[in-house]
C-alpha cells in the first residue's frame, strides 16, 4: 500500500515537473510536393502559466531551419516577415494558421509524407527546451 | 407633308446604321454583394495583349489559351510555403463544388521563371490538382500578360542563389471565354469566397 502511495506522489511529482508551459492545439504541416524546399506549419499555442513566455528560437531535426513568419497584405500584395521573437502573455493565445503566422520549414533533409509527425523544438527564454510534434497532412 | 417624309427616311437610315456600327454598349456591371470580400469587377474589362508562355508539358500557352472557356488564374511562385498553397488549395475545393461548371480552367503562372522549370511546376500543380495548368516563361512575356492586371511582384534577398523569397500580388483572376479579364478576387482566398464570385460574375456575363 505504501508503495503505491510512493508510486502516486511521484507521478504527481513528475507531471508537475514535466508539465509544458505552452499548452498546444492542433500542430500539423500542410502537405506540399516531394521536391518542395519551405513547408509550413500550423499550431495554436496557449499560455497556461502565471508569468509571460517567450519563445527565442525554434528548430527541427529534419529541416536545416525554422523560422516563425508572419504573411501580410497591404493592398493585395503578399508578403512574409520573419518573427524574431515570441511574446505569450499569462493566458494569452497565438494561433498560427494558413496566410497568417506560420513556422517556416526550411530545406527538409528527408522526405516530408502526409502522417510523418516532425518534432519541432521551441527554445523558451529562462525554461527549458519544449519539444511541439506536427503532424504533416492536407 | 413633303418636308416629313425626308426626314423620316433619314431617321430611319441612322437608325439602320447605328445598329450596324455602334457596338452594342457593355452590360451593367454586377454588384457585389457586401458581405464577398475582397472581390472587385473590372469595368471595363481588362484587355490581354498578346503574350506567349509555356505550359508544364512544354506546350504554348497564349491568348488563344484563355479563349472558349473561363479560366481562374492566380499568380505565384512553387517555393512559397503558405499563401500558394492555401489558395492552390482552396481552388480544388472550388473546383469540385457541384454547382461549379465543368468547363473551367485553373491556371497557376509562376512569376520566378528561374526556380520554376515545368518539372517542377508540374509537380506543384498536378500535386493540388490533375486538371490545374502550370504555366511560366521568359520574364519579359510574364510581365506582358500580368501588366494589365495589375500584378506587382519583386525579389527579397539574394537572387543569385537558391534561396530568395518572391513578394507577389496574390489574386485570383476570372478571364472570360473572349480572353478578358472580367474580375478579381484578392488573398487571402477561401474557396466560398471564390466560387461565389466566380457564378456572380459568370451567371452576369455568359
Ligand atoms: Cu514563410
Amino acid at each position: 500500500m505504501i508503495k503505491v502511495w510512493i508510486l502516486l506522489a511521484w507521478l504527481g511529482f513528475s507531471t508537475t515537473l514535466l508539465a509544458e508551459p505552452l499548452e498546444v492545439t492542433n500542430p500539423w504541416v500542410r502537405e506540399a510536393p516531394p521536391s518542395a524546399n519551405n513547408l509550413a506549419g500550423y499550431v495554436e499555442l496557449t499560455n497556461t502559466s502565471d508569468e509571460a513566455i517567450t519563445v527565442e528560437a525554434v528548430s527541427s531535426p529534419l529541416f536545416s531551419s525554422v523560422e516563425l513568419h508572419v504573411t501580410s497584405f497591404e493592398d493585395g500584395m503578399m508578403r512574409m516577415t520573419e518573427l524574431k521573437q515570441l511574446h505569450l502573455a499569462p493566458n494569452e493565445s497565438i494561433k498560427f494558421e494558413p496566410a497568417g503566422k506560420h513556422f517556416m520549414l526550411i530545406k527538409p533533409n528527408r522526405a516530408i509524407t502526409s502522417g510523418l509527425e516532425i518534432p519541432i523544438i521551441l527554445q523558451i527564454k529562462n525554461a527549458a527546451p519544449q519539444t511541439v510534434h506536427f503532424k504533416v497532412r492536407k | 407633308m413633303k418636308k416629313i417624309i425626308p426626314i423620316i427616311f433619314v431617321a430611319i437610315g441612322l437608325a439602320i446604321l447605328a445598329t450596324t456600327f455602334i457596338p452594342p454598349a457593355e452590360p451593367p456591371e454586377p454588384a457585389i454583394p457586401e458581405d464577398l470580400k475582397g472581390v472587385f469587377i473590372d469595368s471595363p474589362a481588362v484587355r490581354l495583349p498578346d503574350f506567349e508562355l509555356v505550359d508544364h508539358n512544354n506546350r504554348i500557352f497564349n491568348n488563344a489559351s484563355l479563349k472558349g472557356q473561363w479560366s481562374l488564374v492566380f499568380f505565384g511562385f512553387t517555393n512559397c510555403p503558405d499563401v500558394c498553397p492555401t489558395s492552390m488549395t482552396e481552388l480544388n475545393k472550388v473546383s469540385a463544388m457541384p454547382d461549379t461548371p465543368e468547363d473551367t480552367q485553373y491556371v497557376f503562372i509562376s512569376v520566378d521563371p528561374k526556380r520554376d522549370s515545368s518539372e517542377k511546376l508540374k509537380e506543384f500543380v498536378t500535386f493540388f490538382n490533375d486538371k490545374f495548368i502550370g504555366v511560366s516563361g521568359q520574364k519579359s512575356e510574364i510581365d506582358k500578360f500580368k501588366e494589365p492586371l495589375g500584378v506587382i511582384y519583386g525579389f527579397e534577398g539574394d537572387t543569385t542563389s537558391e534561396d530568395y523569397v518572391v513578394t507577389h500580388f496574390a489574386a485570383i483572376y476570372l478571364i472570360a471565354p473572349d480572353g478578358k479579364q472580367r474580375a478579381y478576387a484578392l488573398a487571402p482566398h477561401s474557396a466560398i469566397q471564390i466560387s461565389r464570385a466566380y457564378q456572380l460574375v459568370r451567371k452576369h456575363y455568359d
